[in-house]
């Protein structure tokens, strides 16, 4: 019987190590296994990495009283504090926001900033720096919506 | 790929041996087992290797199976280079390609019946119930069935025998090499177990057997002689 090539073809890859064509059982579960990783990695990573850096972090919201102005050079005096992250000043110029890292600087020590440069200002409110932002964002989207 | 696609063009048989040359070396004396063989065999072909003793036949037998590499020339099976390939590689070619049948019968004699059987399927990474079952069909056509869980010692010559070669050919491959597969039998026996080789060469199994006993080759559809370290088919 003359020998015939194909008789013996899977054998033959086996032994030589050809890999058959297309994707296998295993490269295809690794495949799909790294894409749902990428994927939830990329939705699980900033939000764990935007948790870390603000998790220590409030707002506290000054109201400046009526015949009050604060000058530029105060602001940069606060922000120069250890653990102020940033000071925000709505665009009537009448309440401040100081984030701050809980941590790091005490709430009394920027009152008694503002009580050393003789600034009359009013503390209306403490809150999680996150829990601020949602709800500035919430107020954002109500305005936008008819 | 290039390669594969001139083997494919060039070769018309299964086995093919040429220049064919071993020599052991011992101290300073060396011994030419082989001097110069060619020839070839045909799938499904059931050839005799005879000659006498020291004649190099057992030699031929181990470097057709990949076990033994020569000192000069080459053996293609399936039109594979054996020798070109790595250990690797080889392991491989004799584990696909290759049952062997040893004249002591090489039986593990603390495993039964199937678990001797089972062996050469330990690195194919079946999975055990189909080990169990291509196991349990080879020593149904060896015969067997009623002995699978008897130990070596509890059998015949002849049922050894059986049970080397239901372990030679129970990872279906295509050639058969028997190595004096009835020289410790009694004439009788030795025909059953020609008969069964007959019949798994009838199956389409390549089948090659040494032996020293002319009667061995009237089951045979060729023969080649060995003499001296030299072919005559």
């Amino acid at each position: 019987m003359v020998y015939d090539p194909e008789k013996y073809r899977e054998k033959r890859e086996k032994v030589l190590g050809i890999k058959k064509k297309g994707i296998g059982f295993g490269t295809l579960a690794m495949v799909v296994s790294f894409l749902v990783i990428a994927g939830l990695g990329a939705v699980t990573i900033p939000r764990l990495v935007s948790y870390m850096t603000t998790r220590n972090l409030d707002d506290a919201i000054f109201k400046l009283e009526a015949d009050s102005s604060l000058p530029e050079n105060e602001i940069s005096g606060i922000t120069s504090i250890e653990g102020v992250k940033k000071i925000i000043k709505d665009k009537n110029n009448t309440r401040l926001v100081v984030t701050y890292d809980r941590g790091k600087v005490k709430l009394s020590t920027l009152t008694d900033v503002f009580a050393r440069q003789d600034l009359k200002v009013t503390l209306l409110n403490e809150v999680n720096h996150r829990q601020h932002q949602g709800t500035l964002k919430k107020e954002e989207e109500d305005i936008e919506t008819p | 790929m290039k390669r594969e696609m001139k083997m494919t063009e060039d070769v018309d048989h299964l086995i093919e041996v040429s220049g064919l040359k071993k020599t052991y070396q011992s101290g300073d004396t060396s011994v030419d087992a082989i001097r110069n063989m060619d020839f070839f065999i045909d799938d499904a072909e059931f050839v005799t290797i005879m000659g006498p003793s020291g004649s190099g036949k057992s030699t031929l037998l181990s470097i057709m199976g990949a076990l033994n590499h020569p000192t000069m020339g080459k053996v293609l099976v399936d039109s594979l280079d054996i020798y070109a390939l790595n250990a690797e590689q080889r392991a491989d070619f004799r584990s696909d390609y290759i049952g062997f049948i040893f004249q002591s019968f090489q039986l593990i004699p603390y495993l039964t019946v199937l678990e001797n059987v089972k062996l050469p399927m330990a690195v194919t990474g079946r999975k055990k119930k189909i080990q169990d079952q291509m196991a349990e069909d080879v020593i149904e056509r060896v015969g067997l069935t009623a002995k699978a869980h008897r130990l070596p010692d509890q059998l015949s010559g002849g049922e050894q025998e059986r049970v080397a070669i239901a372990r030679a050919i129970v990872n279906k491959p295509p050639i058969i090499l028997a190595d004096e597969p009835t020289g410790n039998l009694d004439s009788k026996t030795a025909g059953d177990i020609m008969n069964l080789l007959q019949s798994l060469n009838r199956d389409g199994h390549t089948v090659i057997v040494v032996t020293h006993n002319p009667d061995m080759e009237a089951y045979a559809g060729r023969t080649i002689r060995v003499q001296d370290g030299e072919c005559f088919t």
